[in-house]
């Protein structure tokens, strides 16, 4: 009876063990798939480009250099698009996350008399669209077209993000707390902002970021409600500089006209890796600082969601 | 005796207006609470009724002959003559079934990803080394949809990309992956996996971090094996979520990801990208 116990137990043990293996192994992959191809680019940025086109860098930068990054820090369009996607993503951030915030406390509150009707209405808005063209519309009608607002209006609330919002502020609610204000004299706007949005700081961050990331890598709008290049986010610059097989004409503006055709398509390579990195690095670090925050955001929406 | 029945009605009546007094102050409390609350909800409310009830009322333009010069209303009805006019155009077969295959692909592969991630995430002794990978994973998320096509694009660029300098190694001739309509599919769902895994992960993730421990200490006291544990508590501490994931998936099978098509899709490869 013993004897078998421990046999079971060391057949376990080793089980055990070629488990543990296994997933090491297998985690070490899953982040050097992920990682390779970002360490790549970031490599090809730095290394002279006629080794990256022949193959030659692989593991670590050859002979280094920096003169994409140089050209790319000339190209006014980038620069543009780069300070017009920060003040989107800022400006945006903070208006969309206030919005969300200031709904989802109502929508929170048990004893509200809208709640029901409010909830409905806005979740409806989640499942049925009028669908692009009407919004264009809509949008066009407004005067909306072409001015920077319409990349902070448009999509500036959404469902999902205040569903979120709402049920962090339905679990983190006091009913102690919310009582002693009342009878304190404390009004709803009161309670909102001196109390309740300080307790719930995480959550408010998530929502910034959330709304922030967002803007800063979403195209799609400004592609359909935005002409002027003055007001174009950098994803649209992007677009026409990297998701083309071809040397875009914006890569072609960005060379000195004197330069050879070889010499440019030498380079544009090289400049491609340096813009991926320069559009991508901001959200990294943003993420890296912030991450519990993100991970808090999703698992909130999931617990209720 | 009128007087005390004076008396009486007067106390009544004192009584009664104290209390509809008590009555009326408590209302216009909860009515002077209430409007906060209302002008809280007014901003949300309003731009929902701009941006997504209003187009809602413009759907109809979808049965009506509409010229971009008379105002909706004006244009005249053709009822279901533009659906059918798709329906039976020469290319709504062939755009049918680029969808579905495209989006059938895409949750067969997808779908199961996160959740082996996440069991392997979970199982994984090595907590730190559980913690970092999933920090990893969860980075591609952040890249944006024009970068993440930008990066297929230059990796997998016939005569420069890396893919293919490595395939040449092997002696493999080099594939025009973004340019054949054989490899859109592959690309289009395995360069989805790459970016959202980590992602979707960390919502199985947290609800198995959820497992009550003590199931575990009696599973190995009564001998069960990882793989045991795996079958017989993990995956059904998971599985509400894992219905939900699901169903929601299956029912936005249909809307194929436009904006990455749209970035991905060249003439050449239309017989395979182009969708709905």
């Amino acid at each position: 009876m013993i004897k078998s116990a421990t046999k079971s137990k060391i057949r376990n043990s080793r089980e055990d063990a070629i488990f543990n293996v296994i997933t090491t192994i297998l985690l070490i992959l899953a982040c050097l798939v992920v990682l390779y191809p970002l360490y790549f680019v970031v490599i090809a940025s730095i290394s002279n480009p006629d080794y990256v086109l022949a193959g030659e860098v692989v593991l670590y930068p050859k002979d280094v250099t920096f003169s994409g990054y140089r050209k790319i820090f000339k190209f006014e369009n980038l620069l543009n698009g780069y300070k017009n996607s920060f003040f989107y993503a800022l400006c945006g951030g903070f208006m969309s996350a206030a919005l969300t915030l200031f709904a989802a406390y109502p929508l929170s509150k048990k004893d509200f008399s809208g709640r029901k009707f409010f909830t409905i209405f806005i979740l409806i808005t989640m499942f049925f669209s009028g669908g692009l063209i009407p919004l264009y519309i809509v949008v066009d009608k407004l005067g909306l077209r072409d001015t920077p607002f319409v990349l902070l209006i448009v999509n500036g609330i959404q469902v999902w993000n205040l569903l979120v919002a709402s049920s962090y502020f339905k679990a983190s609610h006091i009913e102690s707390l919310s009582e002693a204000a009342e009878i304190d004299g404390c009004s709803h706007f009161g309670y909102f902002f001196k109390i309740l949005l300080p307790i719930s700081k995480p959550i408010v961050i998530t929502m910034v970021l959330f709304y922030a990331v967002w803007q800063w890598n979403d195209f799609f709008r400004a592609m359909i409600y935005l002409n002027k290049p003055d007001y174009q986010p950098l994803q649209i610059v992007l677009k026409d500089l990297l998701a083309t097989s071809q040397v875009s004409s914006a890569i072609y503006d960005m060379m000195e006209n004197q330069e050879a055709l070889t010499e440019m398509l030498r380079a544009a390579e090289q400049m491609k890796y340096g813009v991926i990195v320069i559009a991508t690095l901001p959200m990294l670090i943003i993420y890296i600082l912030m991450q519990n925050y993100f991970v808090q955001g999703i698992t909130l929406g999931s617990v209720k969601g | 005796m009128q007087a005390r029945e004076l008396q009486l009605q007067e106390n009544i009546l004192t009584v009664s207006s104290k209390k509809s007094l008590s009555y009326r102050i408590k209302h216009k409390l909860i009515v002077r609470a209430e409007w906060q609350l209302y002008l809280l909800i007014l901003p949300a409310v309003v731009y929902f009724i701009i941006f997504h009830y209003a187009p809602m009322f413009g759907i109809q333009i979808a049965f009506r002959n509409y010229s971009i010069t008379k105002p909706i209303t004006e244009a005249p009805w053709v009822g279901l003559d533009y659906f059918k006019r798709f329906v039976n155009s020469s290319r709504f077969p062939q755009l049918m079934q680029n969808t579905i295959i495209l989006s059938l692909y895409n949750l067969i592969v997808g779908f199961p990803f996160p959740i082996i991630f996440a069991l392997i995430l979970n199982q994984a002794q090595n907590k730190r080394l559980s913690r970092f990978s999933q920090t990893v994973t969860f980075a591609p998320y952040f890249i944006s949809m024009v970068v993440l096509v930008g990066m297929l694009y230059l990796f997998l660029s016939p005569n420069s990309g890396i893919v293919n300098k490595l395939l040449q190694a092997f002696g493999i001739e080099p594939i025009y992956f973004m340019g054949e309509s054989k490899w859109f599919r592959h690309v289009y769902v395995w360069s989805n996996v790459w970016q959202k895994t980590g992602y979707q992960a960390i919502i199985y993730f947290t609800a198995l971090t959820s497992v009550d421990p003590e199931l575990y200490e009696a599973a190995t006291i009564d001998g069960a094996s990882r793989l045991k544990k795996i079958w017989y508590i993990d995956i059904p501490s998971i599985l509400p979520t894992l219905v939900t994931i699901l169903l929601l998936d299956v029912g936005r099978m249909l809307n194929v990801d436009t904006q990455r098509t749209l970035l991905m899709q060249a003439p050449t490869n239309l017989a395979t990208s182009e969708i709905i």
